[in-house]
C-alpha cells in the first residue's frame, strides 16, 4: 500500500527532516509513527499525500511512484486517500453533514450516492444526531470526528492520521483511536502519527519510530519507546 | 474539460454567495470597475462620434455657402442659380432664415424660452449643396469663390472630413494605449482587492485541495464572482455614462448648430447603447475573470 525506499527529505532551508527511511506498509495495516517533535512524522505524511516532493529515493502510493504523479493528477490522488488532522480542518460555514457531503462533491459524485454515503459515514462515526450542526456548535471530539466521516466517505484505500487526537482529552482521544481502529477493521489501512504514548502501548499494532529523520525501529505490536527521552514534549 | 451540470450550478451558487458575503470586498471592486470603465467610456464615445460624423461626412459630401447678410432676396436667388449651373452639383437647396432660426430653436428643446425677442434674420441665409463626387469639392469651391457674387463664407466638409479623419486616426490609437493600460492596471487593482478575499479564505482552499479537489475547482467560484463584479460594473458604468451622454448631446448639439455647423453631430445614445454595453460587459468580464485567476495563483500551491 505504501512503500518508502531510502527516502531522503530536505527542505529548501537546508533541514534534512528524513534520511534513508524505508519501510512497507500492506494492505490492511495498521501502523502508528512515533518519535519526538521534528523527528519527521508529518514530512512522511506530507510525502504519501504528495503535499511535499522527496529529495531523493522512492515513495510508492497503493502502486505507483508518487514522483511520477503529475500536478495536476493530484487531486485524484488525494481522493483515493482520507486524512485527518490535529486541527479538524473542516469549513465553519458548513454543517456536519455539508463537509462530509463537500469532499463528494468535489469528487462530482451524484446526489443520489451522496445521500447514501454521508448518513453511513456519520453513523459510523456516531454523529447522525448532530448532522445539521455547525462546526463550532461542536466539541474538539465531535468535529475530529466530523473530520474522520469526511475522510472515509469516499472509501479511500488508506487514512492518513496526522497526531489526530493532539487537541483531545485523553477520553475523547480514546474514542477517535477506536473509531480509527473500526475504520482499520472494515479493511482500510491506516497510518496515525501520534504522540499518545498510554494509546500507543496498550494498542499493541505495528510501531514505526523516528529519530531525528532516521527509522530507529519498527516493529509488530510495538510501544512508544523512549527514543524521545531527551525532549520531554508531550507526556 | 467537462463540467457536470450539478458542479456548473455549484460553482455559479459559491460565486454568488461569495459576492454577497464579502459585500465590502465586492462594492470596492464594483467601484474600481466603475471607475475604469467610465474612463473607457469617455474614449469610446468620442471615438464613436468622430468616426460616425467621419463616416456620414463621406457619404455625403457638402458644400454650404453662406451669403452675405445685406443682399435682397433676388440677389439671394441667383446665387442659387449660379451654383447649379456648375457641374458635379447634385443638388442645392436653400436654407431660408426662419428654418435655421427653427432648427436652432428645436435643438434646445425644453429651453426654448431663450430665444424670445430675438429675431430669425440674425442668422444668415445659405445653401446647402449636395455633391455628386467628394473629390470635385476643391474645383467646385473654387469656381463658388470667383465666379459669384455676394457669398459671405464657404464650409466644406473635404476639410473638416480631413480633419477629422487625422483626428479620428489619433484619438483611436491613444484610446488603444489607454485602454491596455487602464486594463492593466485595473486587472491589478481587482486581483489585489480579490486577494484580500482569497486570503480570507486561504485555509478554505487548503481544506479544498487536502480533499482532492482540483484546481479549477476551487478556482471557479472566485472567477465567477469577479465576473459577476465586472458585469455589475458594467451595469452602473453604462447607466452612468448614457445618463451623462444624454445630458450633454443636447446642448452641444445645439451649440454646433449655433456655429452654423450642419454637418457635425453627436450620436444619439439609442444608437451606441448596444455597442456600449458590449463593450464594457466584455471588458468588465475579462478585468474579474483575470484579477481573480491571478489572485488566486499563489493560494493554489499546496
Ligand atoms: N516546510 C518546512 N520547511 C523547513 N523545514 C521544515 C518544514 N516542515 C518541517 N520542517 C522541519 O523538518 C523536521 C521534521 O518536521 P516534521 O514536521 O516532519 O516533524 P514531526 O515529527 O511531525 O514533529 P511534531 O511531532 O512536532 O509534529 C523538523 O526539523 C522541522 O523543523
Ligand atoms: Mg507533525
Amino acid at each position: 500500500m505504501v512503500e518508502f525506499r531510502r527516502v531522503y527529505k530536505k527542505y529548501p532551508n537546508g533541514t534534512l527532516a528524513l534520511s534513508a527511511a524505508t519501510f512497507h506498509i500492506r494492505k490492511g495495516e495498521f501502523v502508528f509513527l512515533v518519535g519526538s517533535s521534528g523527528s519527521g512524522k508529518t514530512t512522511i505524511t506530507k510525502l504519501i499525500m504528495k503535499e511535499e516532493d522527496v529529495t531523493k529515493g522512492k515513495v510508492f502510493v497503493d502502486g505507483y511512484d508518487v514522483s511520477e504523479f503529475d500536478k495536476s493528477e493530484i487531486p485524484y490522488l488525494r481522493r483515493s486517500l482520507g486524512a485527518v488532522f490535529q486541527d479538524f480542518r473542516l469549513l465553519p460555514y458548513k454543517t456536519a453533514y455539508e463537509n462530509v457531503a463537500f469532499a463528494m462533491q468535489v469528487t462530482e459524485a451524484l446526489p443520489k450516492e451522496i445521500r447514501r454515503q454521508v448518513p453511513m459515514a456519520l453513523a459510523l462515526v456516531g454523529l447522525s444526531r448532530k448532522a445539521n450542526v455547525y462546526p463550532s456548535q461542536l466539541s474538539g471530539g465531535e468535529q475530529q470526528r466530523v473530520a474522520l466521516a469526511r475522510a472515509i466517505v469516499n472509501n479511500p484505500s488508506l487514512l492518513i492520521a496526522d497526531e489526530p487526537t493532539g487537541n483531545l482529552d485523553p477520553e475523547n482521544s480514546w474514542e477517535i483511536m477506536n473509531l480509527l481502529c473500526d475504520i482499520n477493521n472494515r479493511g482500510t489501512t491506516v497510518i496515525v502519527a501520534t504522540h499518545e504514548k498510554a494509546i500507543v502501548n496498550s494498542l499493541k499494532k505495528r510501531v514505526i519510530a523516528l529519530r531525528r529523520g532516521s527509522i530507529v525501529r519498527d516493529e509488530q505490536k510495538g510501544v512508544y519507546g523512549d527514543e524521545d527521552k531527551n525532549s520531554q514534549v508531550y507526556s | 474539460m467537462g463540467m457536470k451540470i450539478r458542479t456548473a450550478k455549484y460553482i455559479a451558487k459559491e460565486g454568488f454567495v461569495n459576492v454577497y458575503r464579502n459585500k465590502l470586498m465586492s462594492l470596492a471592486s464594483v467601484s474600481i470597475v466603475i471607475a475604469s470603465l467610465l474612463i473607457f467610456g469617455i474614449f469610446f464615445v468620442i471615438v464613436y462620434n468622430v468616426s460616425y460624423n467621419t463616416e456620414k461626412m463621406r457619404q455625403q459630401p457638402h458644400i454650404i455657402v453662406f451669403c452675405n447678410d445685406n443682399l435682397e432676396d433676388f440677389e439671394v436667388k441667383t446665387i442659387g442659380e449660379e451654383v447649379r449651373k456648375i457641374e458635379g452639383i447634385k443638388s442645392c437647396q436653400l436654407t431660408s432664415r426662419d428654418e435655421a432660426f427653427a432648427n436652432i430653436v428645436k435643438s434646445f428643446g425644453e429651453d426654448k424660452d431663450v430665444f424670445e425677442g430675438i429675431e430669425s434674420d440674425i442668422l444668415r441665409q445659405s445653401y446647402i449643396i449636395e455633391l455628386e463626387n467628394i473629390e470635385d469639392s476643391d474645383r467646385i469651391i473654387k469656381e463658388i469663390k470667383e465666379n459669384i457674387y455676394g457669398v459671405y463664407k464657404i464650409n466644406y466638409s473635404q476639410k473638416s472630413l480631413d480633419l477629422m479623419t487625422s483626428v479620428g486616426k489619433w484619438m483611436k490609437v491613444a484610446s488603444v494605449f489607454l485602454i491596455a493600460v487602464l486594463f492593466i492596471v485595473s486587472v491589478f487593482i481587482i486581483s489585489n482587492t480579490i486577494k484580500l478575499t482569497v486570503y480570507a479564505r486561504r485555509k478554505e482552499i487548503n481544506i479544498m485541495k487536502y480533499i482532492g479537489a482540483t484546481d479549477w475547482f476551487i478556482r471557479w467560484p472566485f472567477v465567477v464572482e469577479g465576473i459577476i463584479i465586472g458585469v455589475i460594473g458594467a451595469l452602473a458604468a453604462f447607466i452612468l455614462t448614457s445618463y451623462g451622454y444624454r445630458s450633454v448631446e443636447s446642448s452641444i448639439n445645439m451649440q454646433l448648430a449655433q456655429m452654423g455647423n450642419e454637418f457635425i453631430e453627436l450620436v444619439g445614445m439609442s444608437y451606441m447603447s448596444m455597442r456600449l454595453i458590449l463593450f464594457y460587459s466584455i471588458l468588465g468580464m475579462v478585468v474579474g475573470a483575470l484579477g481573480s485567476i491571478i489572485s488566486m495563483r499563489r493560494y493554489l500551491k499546496v
